[in-house]
C-alpha cells in the first residue's frame, strides 16, 4: 500500500500516479490526519463524500492504519484500561449521527447528571502525534474519522510498542486494542464492520502474541493487523513469531504488516503468510537519491553491471560516474521516468537541488 | 526540430488597436501570440514534468544560461544533445543570456566592458561571462530562441551608468551577432535598454532595428520601477520596434501587467512568478489570488475555481489544498498546474479576443473581475487609455 503524506502519495499528481502501474493501494495514516478531522466530518457533512474524493484518490483501495510506516513512535501510556473485560457498556447512542461534535464526551447524551464515572471503554485512547503535537483519540473520535473518511479497510485502534517494551507496557496495549475494538464496533454502522482489521499485539512475548491473535481471531473482522513489526525485532525473531501468529489466524482473511520494506524482507513475509504492507521504503530511497533496480520478474536477468557494487538493489544517482549516462535508470524499465529520462538528467536534477529529481525517482 | 529557414518566421494574424495575435514559427513549435513563457531555470519547471508542461498548453519555456552554464555547463550539455534533448521537452525554448543575474546577484558581479564577472553564490568560483561566452553556452543548449547579453542596470538607477550601459549593450549585441555559432537554427534577440529615459531608449531602439535581428525584447524593467514610469517606455518601445517582428517583455507575469502590454502591443512574456508564488500556497484566480495557507479555506469545499478546467480544479477543495499548502512537496507541483493553466487561460482569451475584435470588452471585464469596486489602479487605467481602450469609470 503506497506511503502517503498529509493523503497524497509525496510528489505524484494525480496524473503522475495514475500512470504507475500496479499500484492498487494507498496507505492513510491517523497519525497526520487526525488534526484534519473537523475536517472531513463537514466534508461529510455537506458532500456526503469521504477520502477517495478529498484526496483524489481514484479507483485505488484505501486503508486507514494508525501506525505512520515512516516515523514510528512508540505511544505514550494510553488511557486508562478498565480492569474487567466485560462490563456491558453503554453503547454511545448508535443512531447518532457521525457528525456530532467530537470534542464533548461521547456518552454526553445519555449520561445521567450524577457523578458516576463513564464507561471504561469510553475513557480509552490512543494518541496521534503530528507536527502540531499530541492528540487523545478517543474511540468516537475515531469513529468519526472513519465513517467521515470511509476508507476502504482500516485497522482497529492500537496502542503501538516496541519490540522490547516491557511486558506491562505491551500487556496493557494488548488490552487497550481488545477494548477498544469493541467500543469501536458498538459506534460504527454495521456495513463498516467487515472492513475492520483486528490487530494483533503483543511485542517480542510470545505468549502474549499468541493470546492476542486468539482473541482477535474470534472477532468478525475483515482481516488483521499485526503490529509492532520492524521495530527492533532480529529478523529470526520475527519469522519465528509470524509463525507463531499465523497458526491463530483464519487463513482466508488477509494479513497486514507496517513497517518492512526491504525486498528481502518482504519476501519473507510473504512466505510467512503476510498478504500486505505499507511501507515507505520507495520513498525513503528517493529522499537518499537512490533509483531502485532490483530484478523483478522471474527469470532473474543474468546480473548486470551495476556500479553501486556495495548494493546491487539500487544505484545512487548523485555519483558523478552517471553525469554523462544517456542510459535510462533501469534499462527495461516502463515507467515514465525510466522511458523519457536519462541518469544524466536525474544527476543533474539533483545537482541542482530541482524538485524534479524527486518527482522522477518516485 | 524541422530546419526552417529562417528559422523564425512571424506572421500578425488579427489586429484590435494596438493588441496583436501573431503565429510564431520556430524550430521546435508553432506558437501563438501574445503568449506567456513559464521559467524552468536549470532545466525543469519546478517539479513539474516535461509531460505536464505539454499537457498544459505550454509553447514556449525558459531556460537560464548563467544557471546551466554552471550546472551542467556547455560541454556536457552539448555531450547529451542540448536541453531539448536533454529535458525531453518537445517544444520550444528560449534562453536568457544571463544578464539579469547581474541585477539580482549584483553584490556578486563586476561589469567591464569584457563582460560580467560572477562569484557564484553556490561555491564562490568565480565565472567570466562575455557576449562570445553568453553565446557559446546558449549555442550548447540549443533553444529556438536566445538572448544577448546585454549590459542590464536596475530600473531604479539614474545617471551617466543608465547611458552607458545602454551603449554598452550596443556594442555587445555585435558582439554577440559575430559569436552566434548557429544562426540557422537558432534566433538571436537584441535587448532594448535606455533606463527609464525616453530619449535613451529611442538612441537604442534605432539602434538595435538596424542590425535586423528576428526578434527583440524591451529589457531593464519590472525591477521595481514605478508602474506609473513602467508602462510608457513598454508603449514607446512596443511602438518603436518593428510590427512584423516579434516584441518580448522580459520578467513581466502578473495578470494586470498582462493584459496592459499586451494592449500596449507586448507578444511574449516571461515571469517566475506562478510557479513560485505556487510553491508559498498561492493559487491565481480571475478575480485576484486565494492564500490558500489561510484558515479561511480549512473548510471551503469549492475547487480553487469552479470554471476552471484543470486538473487541480477538477480533483481537489479548497479545503484539502489548506491542508497542504506551502509544505514541500505536492502541494507545490498541484499549484504551479493550476497557475501555469491560469497563466495559459488568461492568454487564451486575451488572444481570442483580439481575433474576435472584442478585445476592450475583455479587458473591461477582466479589470471589474480585478477590481469590483472600481479601484482600478491608475497606472493601469492611463495606460490602457493610450492603449485606445477606456475603462467605464463612474
Amino acid at each position: 500500500m503506497l506511503y502517503t503524506k498529509d493523503g497524497s502519495p509525496p510528489h505524484l499528481t494525480p496524473d503522475l500516479l495514475d500512470a504507475i502501474e500496479d499500484v492498487q493501494g494507498v496507505h492513510l495514516g491517523l497519525q497526520e490526519l487526525f488534526e484534519h478531522k473537523d475536517v472531513f466530518v463537514k466534508y461529510r457533512q455537506v458532500k456526503d463524500k469521504g477520502a477517495h474524493d478529498f484526496f483524489a484518490l481514484g479507483e485505488h483501495v484505501t486503508f486507514f492504519g494508525i501506525r505512520d510506516p515512516m516515523a514510528f513512535t512508540e505511544s505514550p501510556s494510553s488511557g486508562p484500561t478498565q480492569k474487567q473485560t466485560d462490563t456491558p457498556q453503554q453503547p454511545n447512542n448508535p443512531s447518532q449521527s457521525p457528525s456530532s461534535s467530537s470534542s464533548s464526551s461521547s456518552s454526553s447524551s445519555s449520561k445521567p447528571p450524577s457523578s458516576s464515572p463513564l464507561p471504561p471503554v469510553a475513557q480509552g485512547y490512543i494518541t496521534a502525534t503530528s507536527k502540531k503535537g499530541r492528540a487523545k483519540v478517543t474511540v468516537q473520535d475515531y469513529a468519526d474519522i472513519i465513517t467521515s473518511l470511509s476508507p476502504d479497510v482500516f485497522s482497529g485502534m492500537s496502542a503501538e510498542v516496541e519490540w522490547r517494551a516491557s511486558k506491562k507496557r505491551s500487556h496493557k496495549a494488548c488490552h487497550l486494542s481488545s477494548d477498544l475494538l469493541d467500543g469501536l464496533l458498538a459506534l460504527l454502522p454495521p456495513h463498516m464492520h467487515q472492513r475492520v482489521f483486528g490487530v494483533v499485539s503483543g511485542a517480542g512475548f510470545k505468549d502474549q502474541r499468541l493470546r492476542s491473535a486468539q482473541d482477535v481471531a474470534k472477532k468478525n473482522v475483515a482481516g488483521f493487523v499485526l503490529s509492532g513489526f520492524d521495530t527492533g525485532e532480529t529478523l529470526d525473531e520475527r519469522a519465528e513469531m509470524l509463525e507463531i501468529i499465523m497458526q491463530q489466524l483464519p487463513i482466508d482473511k488477509p494479513k497486514l504488516v507496517t513497517g518492512p520494506g526491504r525486498p528481502e524482507e518482504v519476501l519473507d513475509m510473504i512466505a510467512a503468510g503476510v498478504d500486505m504492507f505499507c511501507t515507505y521504503y520507495p520513498h525513503l530511497n528517493t529522499q537518499m537519491a537512490c533509483a531502485l533496480s532490483f530484478p523483478v520478474s522471474y527469470p532473474f536477468p543474468p546480473s548486470q553491471q551495476q556500479h553501486d557494487a556495495h548494493d546491487p538493489s539500487k544505484l545512487n544517482l548523485r555519483d558523478p560516474v552517471y553525469v554523462l549516462d544517456k542510459l535510462p535508470m533501469v534499462p527495461g524499465c516502463l515507467c515514465y521516468a525510466c522511458r523519457t529520462h536519462t541518469r544524466a538528467y536525474v544527476h543533474h536534477l539533483l545537482n541542482t537541488h530541482e524538485m524534479l529529481a524527486d518527482v522522477l525517482l518516485t | 526540430a524541422s530546419f526552417m529557414d529562417p528559422p523564425l518566421q512571424f506572421i500578425v494574424t488579427a489586429e484590435c488597436g494596438r493588441a496583436r495575435v501573431g503565429r510564431l514559427h520556430l524550430p521546435h513549435h508553432i506558437c501563438d501570440t501574445p503568449m506567456f513563457m513559464p521559467v524552468g531555470t536549470q532545466g525543469t519547471i519546478k517539479g513539474l514534468t516535461a509531460h505536464q508542461v505539454v499537457d498544459l498548453n505550454c509553447g514556449v519555456i525558459l531556460g537560464n544560461t548563467y544557471h546551466l552554464g554552471h550546472r551542467p555547463g556547455p560541454e556536457v550539455m552539448k555531450e547529451l544533445g542540448g536541453l531539448h534533448e536533454f529535458m525531453k521537452y518537445p517544444r520550444a525554448m528560449l534562453t536568457d543570456s544571463g544578464g539579469f543575474q547581474m541585477v539580482s546577484l549584483l553584490k556578486l558581479a563586476e561589469i567591464t566592458e569584457e563582460g560580467v564577472t560572477f562569484q557564484s553564490p553556490h561555491d564562490g568560483s568565480t565565472m567570466l561571462l562575455t557576449p562570445e561566452m553568453s553565446m557559446k553556452i546558449q549555442n550548447a543548449i540549443g533553444a529556438d530562441i536566445m538572448m544577448a547579453l546585454d549590459d542590464v542596470v536596475s530600473s531604479t538607477t539614474t545617471g551617466p551608468r543608465v547611458e552607458e550601459a545602454m551603449h554598452r549593450t550596443l556594442r555587445w549585441i555585435d558582439r554577440c551577432i559575430k559569436a552566434h555559432d548557429r544562426p540557422k537554427e537558432q534566433n538571436l534577440f537584441g535587448i532594448v535598454q535606455g533606463g527609464l529615459d525616453p530619449a535613451l531608449r529611442d538612441q537604442c531602439l534605432a539602434e538595435m532595428i538596424k542590425r535586423d535581428l528576428p526578434g527583440y525584447a524591451i529589457g531593464g524593467l519590472s525591477g521595481g520601477e514605478s508602474k506609473d514610469k513602467f508602462w510608457p517606455i513598454v508603449g514607446q518601445c512596443a511602438k518603436g520596434l518593428p510590427r512584423n517582428k516579434p516584441r518580448y517583455l522580459m520578467g513581466v507575469g502578473y495578470a494586470l501587467d498582462l493584459v496592459v502590454c499586451s494592449a500596449l502591443g507586448v507578444d511574449m512574456f516571461d515571469c517566475v512568478f506562478p510557479t513560485r508564488t505556487a510553491r508559498f500556497g498561492t493559487a491565481l484566480v480571475p478575480w485576484g489570488a486565494l492564500q490558500l495557507k489561510s484558515s479561511e479555506y480549512a473548510m471551503d469545499f469549492q475547487p480553487i475555481d469552479s470554471n476552471c478546467t484543470c486538473l487541480v480544479c477538477r480533483k481537489y477543495t479548497r479545503a484539502y489544498l489548506h491542508t497542504i499548502a506551502g509544505s514541500e512537496g505536492v502541494a507545490g507541483q498541484l499549484l504551479s498546474i493550476h497557475n501555469i493553466g491560469f497563466q495559459m487561460g488568461l492568454m487564451k482569451n486575451i488572444r481570442d479576443s483580439i481575433t474576435n475584435q472584442t478585445f476592450p470588452d475583455f479587458v473591461r471585464s477582466f479589470m471589474r473581475q480585478q477590481f469590483p469596486t472600481n479601484n482600478a489602479p491608475q497606472w493601469a487605467v492611463d495606460a490602457l487609455r493610450e492603449a485606445g481602450i477606456e475603462l467605464s469609470n463612474i
